[in-house]
C-alpha cells in the first residue's frame, strides 16, 4: 500500500509534522514502512512561455527563447521534439538539481544555453506512469499556469511524498487512504480532518437497471448508473495522488474509480451503458466459455468462476477484471458503476489461475467493508460532480445482504493484563482503544466495523499494548522448569553420531530434500519406496521428495571435486520419506586421498577407510562385533564396484550398505579417477537397537603370551573365516588374534598369499607353561591345515 | 716404591686427561689397570716387604687404582656424553614443518546454530521435539487458526504433495502435535527442523530452510514471560550487552503477535550498516498462542495461556557469522564449511 502524505494530510491533521514523524509511529505499531519515496525530484524549477522555437540546422535541436517571468527571457537549447512556441513549459534553472543530472549554464553549437526545459520523467517521474507522448518530449502545461511560479512541482501535486507499507495479512482495512488516517490519528494522536459532504443537488432518476444475483458468493452488489456525463481530463492533483498512491492515470472514468478505491478500500468497476447487450446484469458461477479482457487477452472461464452476465453475455470478470467489450473509455457519457463484494477466496482463486493480480483482485481477496458501500458510493457521485457534470443519477439499486450489525466483545480489563502482565486501569484501556474509534459503553467494546481483525479480548490487548508500547511490559522469569528436561537417550546418540564423524575427519553437510525427479534412483542401496511427487512443484530441480540420502551427499561430494577440492570427507544425518517407508538416514562420502603431514604421507581412501569408520560407529554405540556381520550378497547396483562393497547385517536386517565406486559411478559423478566410498546407513533401525551397558570386566593378573604365526593360504580365504577358525582352535586360552603382515607376489605360489598372525594367549587363573602354549598353537595350526589347507613352514 | 706408585699415577691422570674417545680410553684403562700393567705389577713386589712398608705401598697402589678408576669412569661419561650429543645433533629436525595432521571434520554452520539456540533452550528446561517434515493440513494449518481460504494461507504459498499432505511450511504444526499428546498439561518445548516454500531461491529466500519453534503452555503465562525468554536467548546467542525490543505484528496462531528485534551486535546500536542505520536487528517472531489454538488443541484459554515463537535458523547463522547468501548453506563447499570449523 502506498500512501501519499500530501492526500493523508487532508485526511488527518499532520500540521507540523514530516512524513518520518508519520513512518516512525506506523513502524512501531507493527505497521511496517517499507520505503519513504518522493513522487519527483528537482529544485531551482520555475515555469515559463516558449516565445520562439527555432530548428537549428543539421541537428534534432532546437533553439529557443523562454520568458520565465521574474527570471527574465532566456535562451536554451532544447531536443524535445514536441517544443513549440507558445507553450507553457517547466524550466530548469542553472544550478538546479533533477533527479539523474545538475543544470549549468553551457555552450550547445556555438548558441549559450542558459537553463533546461523539463520532461516529467528528468524531473523523476516514474516513467511506468507516464504516456509516450510524455516520454519523448517536455511536458507541456496548461494554458492557465502563471510564468515565473517556483513551485510549479507544488502547483501540479508533483512535490508530494509517498510511504509504501507492508501490510499484515489481518490489516486489509489499511488498503483505505481513509483507515490509514484513523490508525495514523490514533498513533499520534491527532484530529481526523472532517470531510465535506457529498452534494446532491443533482437529480436522482429511476432509470430501470435490474441485477439478479445467482450465487451464494456475491454478498452485496449495488450498481450507480450515470447519464450524461461530460468527458472531461483528470485533473492534475488526482492524477499526482494516483501516482504517488502507484496507480497509473489512464482517464477521468477509470481514475475516479481507481481514486474512490484508494480513498475507501472499495474497487469500483465501471460499465458503458451504451455499449451493454441490455438493461441488466445476472451475477452467476455457473458460466462456462472464453472471455476477452480489458488487456485484450482472452480467458477460460470455468463452472464455479463468478462472472456478471449482460443478456447471456460475459461483461465481467468479478472482481477480476472487466470485458473489453464494455469498457469505458474518453467518450463513454452513461456508465453503470458497480459496487459490490464477492467471496475473497474465488476472487483470490480465479485470479491466482488466471495470474491477474491487481489492486481489485487483491481487496477482494482480502475482503471487503460491506458497511461502508453507502459512503462510498456518495464519494463517488461527490468526487464525480467535482469534476465534471451528468445530467442524472439513477437511485443506488442494491442487491445482497449488507451487514448491520457491529461486532461487540465484553470488556475484560483483568484478562488483557492477564495475557500482557500489566496493571492498565480501566479507563486507560477505554481512552486507548477509543483512539481507534473504538467505542466502549457499560463494559461492552463496540469495534469499528473496518477492523475485521479484531473479535476477542486477545486482539483487544493487543491494539492496546500496540498504542502504549511493548515497554512498558515488565520481564518476569518463568516459574521452574515443568518437566524432566533434557535430550533423551534417542537424541543424545544422534549428537554423539554426528561428533564421532567430525572428530574423524568428516564434515557435516546439508542438502535439499526435494529433488528432480532424474536424481532420485541411481545411488540408494538400501530399499526404498515410491517417492513422493509435489503437485506444485516451482522447479523441476526440486520435484519429489528423496527416498533417500546418499546421493545428495554425493553431488556435494561433486560439487566440491569441480572446484578443485578432490580430497574431501563428508557425512550427512537426514529423514527421508517414501510412500511406503521413512527413516533417519546417514550417508558418508570420501573422495581422493588423505594426508597425513602437509601433502605428504597421502593414503587414497578406500573400501576399509569407510570400514574402519563404521566399525568405530559400532563401537562407541556399544554394538559387539558379534552382533554383526559383513555380507557380499549381490544386490542391484552397477554404480558399487563389484568387488568392493559390502552390506552390515545386524541380526536379519540390513541396516548398512558401503562400498567403493564403480568406473560407472565415478563417471556419474564426472569423478574422473578419484577414488569415491560410500557409506548409507539406515540410522533409524541402528538407534532401535539395545546397547549394552558399559560394565568392566576382569582384567587377569598373569601375563599375555605372545606368539607369531605365519602361513599360506589359498588367496579366496577370506580373512574373517580364517580369524574365526583360529579363534575357535585356541579355546579356551585364546585371548586375541591380529592380522600383522599379508604378502602376495614374488616367490609365492601363484594363487596364494602369505599371512602373518599374532596370536595373544591367557589364563585367568595361572600363568601358562610353555607346554600350554604349545598345546594350543598346536591346535590351532592343526585347524588351519584341515579347513584351509594352510602350509606352514617346517 | 711409593714414588713409582705415584708417577705411575701422575701418567695414568695424564693420558686420561688426554684421551679424546672412548677408543683411547678403553686402552689407557688397559694400560693402567689391567693385571698385567704396571701397577698391578707392583702388587707381586709386596709380599717381600716389612710390615710397615707393605701398608704403606698397599695403601698407596689401593689410592692410585682408585683416583684411576674414579678419572676413566669420569672421563668415559663425559666422552659418552659427547657421543650421544654429536648423534643428536645429527637427528635435527625441522620444527616448522607442519605436525602430523589431526583430521577433524567442521560442521555446516546451519547446524551449529540449530545445536546452539535448541541447547540454549534446553538448559532453561525445555524439551526437545521433532515432527514430520511431510505434515497434514490439519496440522500444518487447521489445528493453527488457519482455515481453508483465509488469507494468511497466501503468506505460505505451499507444495503440496496431495489434497491433505503437504511439505511443511513451518515448524509450528508440532505445537498443535504436543498439544494434541499433553491432553491438557503444561508444555515446554523447543523444537527445530527442516520446513519448505514455494519461493523461488535467491541470496535471501531459500525454498527449504531451518526454523526453531518453541512453545510454552500453562496457567499463569503472559507477555512478560515471552519477553524475559528471548532476552536470555538473545544474550547467550548475541552477547551480554545484548537488548531486545518488541514490535507489533501479525501471526494467525498468536494473538497479540510480536517481531523482536535484538540490539546490534556490530555497532552495539549506535547504527551500522548491517542494522541499516536503525541499532536494532529483526531475529524472530512470536506472541500469546491464539485462544484459537488453545482451545483447538485441548486447552481451556480461559486457563491456560502460553506463548510461542519461531526462529530462522539460517537467518541467525547469517547474522552471526556474516554470511552472505542463504545458498551456501546448501551449496557445502568446503572453502565455506571449513571456515567453521571448530564451533
Amino acid at each position: 500500500m502506498k500512501v501519499s502524505f500530501e492526500w493523508l494530510s487532508t485526511l488527518v491533521n499532520l500540521e507540523g509534522l514530516t512524513i518520518h514523524h508519520v513512518a516512525d509511529a506506523l513502524n512501531r505499531a507493527g505497521i511496517e514502512v517499507e520505503s519513504i519515496s518522493s513522487l519527483s525530484e528537482g529544485n531551482h524549477l520555475t515555469t515559463g512561455l516558449v516565445l520562439t522555437q527555432d530548428r537549428i540546422e543539421g541537428t534534432h535541436l532546437s533553439k529557443v527563447v523562454v520568458d520565465t517571468g521574474k527570471h527574465g527571457t532566456r535562451t536554451i537549447v532544447c531536443g524535445a521534439p514536441n517544443i513549440k512556441a507558445k507553450q507553457k513549459v517547466i524550466v530548469a534553472l542553472p544550478g538546479a538539481r533533477l533527479k539523474d543530472i545538475t543544470i549549468q549554464k553551457t555552450t550547445i553549437k556555438g548558441i549559450e544555453s542558459d537553463g533546461m526545459v523539463c520532461s516529467l520523467s528528468e524531473l523523476g517521474i516514474p516513467t511506468k506512469f507516464l504516456t509516450t507522448a510524455q516520454l519523448e518530449g517536455i511536458e507541456v502545461l496548461d494554458e492557465s499556469f502563471a510564468l515565473g511560479d517556483d513551485h510549479v512541482l507544488s502547483t501540479l501535486g508533483y512535490a508530494d511524498h509517498y510511504l509504501e507499507l507492508k501490510l499484515l495479512a489481518n490489516r486489509p482495512d489499511l488498503l483505505s487512504m481513509q483507515n490509514v488516517a484513523i490508525e495514523v490519528s490514533a498513533l499520534l494522536n491527532r484530529p481526523l480532518i472532517e470531510q465535506t459532504k457529498a452534494d446532491h443537488s443533482i437529480s436522482f432518476s429511476s432509470d430501470a437497471f435490474e441485477v439478479s444475483i445467482q450465487s451464494k458468493k456475491v454478498p452485496h452488489f449495488s450498481t450507480i448508473v450515470i447519464n450524461g456525463i461530460q468527458p472531461v481530463v483528470t485533473p492534475t492533483w488526482m492524477k499526482a495522488r494516483l501516482m504517488a498512491s502507484g496507480i497509473r492515470p489512464i482517464h477521468f472514468l477509470v481514475d475516479l474509480g481507481n481514486y474512490v478505491m484508494m480513498l475507501t478500500g472499495q474497487p469500483i468497476h465501471m460499465y458503458d451503458l451504451s455499449k451493454l447487450p441490455g438493461q441488466s446484469f445476472v451475477v452467476t458461477d455457473s458460466f462456462e466459455g472464453n472471455f476477452t479482457a480489458l488487456d485484450g487477452q482472452t480467458y477460460g472461464i470455468k463452472s464455479g468462476d463468478l462472472s456478471i452476465l449482460s443478456e447471456g453475455q460475459i461483461m465481467c470478470l468479478a472482481g477480476v477484471m472487466g470485458a473489453a467489450s464494455c469498457a469505458v473509455d474518453t467518450s463513454t457519457t452513461s456508465v453503470v458503476i458497480e459496487v459490490a463484494s464477492f467471496d475473497g477466496a474465488s476472487v483470490r482463486k480465479v485470479a491466482n489461475r488466471l495470474n491477474l493480480l491487481s489492486d481489485a483482485s487483491t481487496r477482494f481477496a482480502k475482503g471487503i467493508d460491506q458497511s461502508s458501500f453507502q459512503n462510498v458510493s456518495s464519494t463517488l457521485i461527490k468526487t464525480l460532480l467535482q469534476m465534471t457534470s451528468a445530467q442524472s443519477i439513477s437511485r443506488i439499486l442494491t442487491s445482497g445482504h449488507v451487514p448491520q450489525t457491529i461486532k461487540t466483545i465484553p470488556l475484560r480489563v483483568d484478562n488483557i493484563n492477564a495475557i500482557l502482565g500489566t496493571t492498565f486501569t480501566e479507563s486507560f484501556v477505554i481512552e486507548t482503544l477509543s483512539r481507534l474509534q473504538f467505542f466502549v459503553k457499560d463494559h461492552v467494546v463496540y469495534v469499528p466495523k473496518h477492523r475485521v481483525d479484531v473479535a476477542a479480548d486477545a486482539d483487544l490487548a493487543e491494539e492496546v499494548i500496540r498504542l502504549v508500547g511493548f515497554d512498558s511490559i515488565q520481564m518476569t522469569p518463568l516459574a521452574q522448569s515443568i518437566e524432566q528436561a533434557g535430550l533423551t537417550t534417542r537424541q543424545e546418540h544422534i549428537r554423539r553420531i554426528k561428533r564421532y564423524f567430525i572428530q574423524h575427519g568428516l564434515s557435516e553437510t546439508l542438502s535439499y530434500a526435494l529433488v528432480s525427479k532424474t536424481d532420485v534412483e541411481p545411488f540408494s542401496f538400501l530399499p526404498v519406496s515410491e517417492p513422493y511427487v509435489i503437485q506444485n512443484p516451482l522447479t523441476e530441480e526440486h520435484h519429489v521428495v528423496r527416498p533417500s540420502l546418499l546421493y545428495s551427499t554425493l553431488l556435494t561430494a561433486k560439487y566440491n571435486f569441480e572446484r578443485q577440492q578432490s580430497d574431501g570427507q563428508y557425512f550427512e544425518v537426514s529423514q527421508v520419506y517414501g510412500q511406503h517407508h521413512q527413516r533417519l538416514e546417514l550417508a558418508a562420502v570420501l573422495t581422493g586421498q588423505s594426508y597425513r603431514q602437509g601433502l605428504m604421507n597421502g593414503q587414497p581412501v578406500d573400501f576399509y577407510s569407510m570400514k574402519g569408520l563404521v566399525e568405530g560407529l559400532l563401537k562407541i554405540l556399544k554394538i559387539d562385533a558379534t552382533r554383526y556381520a559383513w555380507k557380499v550378497e549381490p544386490i542391484d547396483a552397477s554404480y558399487l564396484h563389484p568387488f568392493r562393497y559390502a552390506n552390515l547385517y545386524i541380526g536379519q536386517e540390513k541396516i548398512a550398505v558401503i562400498g567403493e565406486l564403480s568406473p560407472q559411478g565415478k563417471a556419474f559423478l564426472n569423478a574422473g579417477k578419484l577414488n569415491v566410498v560410500v557409506l548409507q546407513l539406515n540410522l533409524s533401525s541402528l538407534l532401535d537397537l539395545k546397547t549394552s551397558a558399559t560394565k568392566m570386566s576382569a582384567i587377569s593378573k598373569f601375563p599375555i603370551v605372545y606368539r607369531d604365526l605365519a602361513c599360506l593360504v589359498s588367496q579366496s580365504v577370506p580373512y574373517q573365516a580364517l580369524i574365526q577358525a583360529v579363534r575357535k582352535a585356541g579355546k579356551p586360552l585364546m585371548n586375541d588374534v591380529q592380522v600383522f603382515d599379508i604378502y602376495q607376489g614374488a616367490n609365492i605360489k601363484e594363487g596364494m598369499m602369505s599371512i602373518a598372525l599374532r596370536v595373544s594367549l591367557t589364563d585367568p587363573l595361572k600363568t601358562l607353561t610353555d607346554e600350554d602354549i604349545q598345546k594350543a598353537i598346536t591346535a590351532i595350526k592343526q585347524q588351519l591345515i584341515t579347513e584351509f589347507k594352510a602350509e606352514f613352514r617346517a | 716404591m711409593v714414588q713409582n706408585i705415584q708417577r705411575i699415577l701422575k701418567a695414568g691422570l695424564q693420558a686420561i686427561e688426554q684421551a679424546n674417545d672412548l677408543a683411547t680410553l678403553t686402552e689407557v684403562r688397559h694400560l693402567y689397570l689391567a693385571k698385567k700393567s704396571e701397577l698391578m705389577g707392583i702388587f707381586s713386589l709386596v709380599k717381600d716387604l716389612s710390615i710397615d712398608e707393605k701398608k704403606a705401598v698397599g695403601n698407596a697402589i689401593n689410592d692410585a687404582k682408585e683416583q684411576l678408576t674414579h678419572a676413566l669412569d669420569s672421563k668415559q661419561q663425559d666422552l659418552k656424553n659427547i657421543e650421544i650429543a654429536k648423534q643428536l645433533e645429527l637427528e635435527k629436525i625441522d620444527i616448522t614443518l607442519p605436525g602430523y595432521a589431526v583430521t577433524m571434520g567442521s560442521r555446516n554452520p546451519f547446524f551449529i546454530i540449530e545445536d546452539l539456540i535448541t541447547d540454549t533452550f534446553i538448559s532453561m528446561g525445555y524439551l526437545l521435539k521433532e515432527g514430520p517434515e511431510l505434515e497434514q493440513d490439519h496440522y500444518n494449518f487447521e489445528l493453527l487458526n488457519i482455515p481453508k481460504d483465509h488469507p494468511a494461507r497466501e503468506m505460505q504459498d505451499s507444495l503440496y504433495i496431495n489434497e491433505t499432505l503437504l511439505m511443511r511450511t513451518h515448524t509450528s504444526p508440532v505445537q498443535a502435535r504436543e498439544m494434541e499428546a499433553a491432553k491438557g498439561k503444561p508444555i515446554k518445548i523447543i523444537c527445530p527442523g527442516k520446513v519448505y516454500r514455494r519461493d523461488e531461491d535467491d541470496a535471501t529466500h531459500s525454498h527449504q530452510f531451518g526454523q526453531i519453534e518453541g512453545l510454552v503452555v500453562d496457567k499463569d503465562i503472559h507477555l512478560g514471560h515471552l519477553k524475559q525468554t528471548l532476552l536470555v536467548f538473545a544474550k547467550r546467542l548475541f552477547g551480554e550487552k545484548r537488548e531486545i525490543r518488541l514490535r507489533p505484528s501479525f501471526f494467525p496462531f498468536t494473538e497479540p503477535s510480536v517481531e523482536i528485534d535484538v540490539s546490534c551486535f556490530e555497532c552495539g546500536g549506535k547504527g551500522c550498516s548491517l542494522c541499516k542505520h536503525s541499532g536494532w536487528i529483526e531475529i524472530l517472531g512470536g506472541g500469546m498462542v491464539h485462544p484459537n489454538v488453545l482451545s483447538m488443541n485441548g486447552y481451556d484459554p480461559s486457563v491456560y495461556r502460553g506463548f510461542a515463537f519461531g526462529i530462522g535458523i539460517e537467518r541467525v547463522a547469517m547474522l552471526k557469522y556474516g554470511i552472505d547468501d542463504i545458498r551456501r548453506f546448501y551449496q557445502n563447499d568446503l572453502k565455506f564449511i571449513k571456515q567453521f570449523s571448530g564451533e
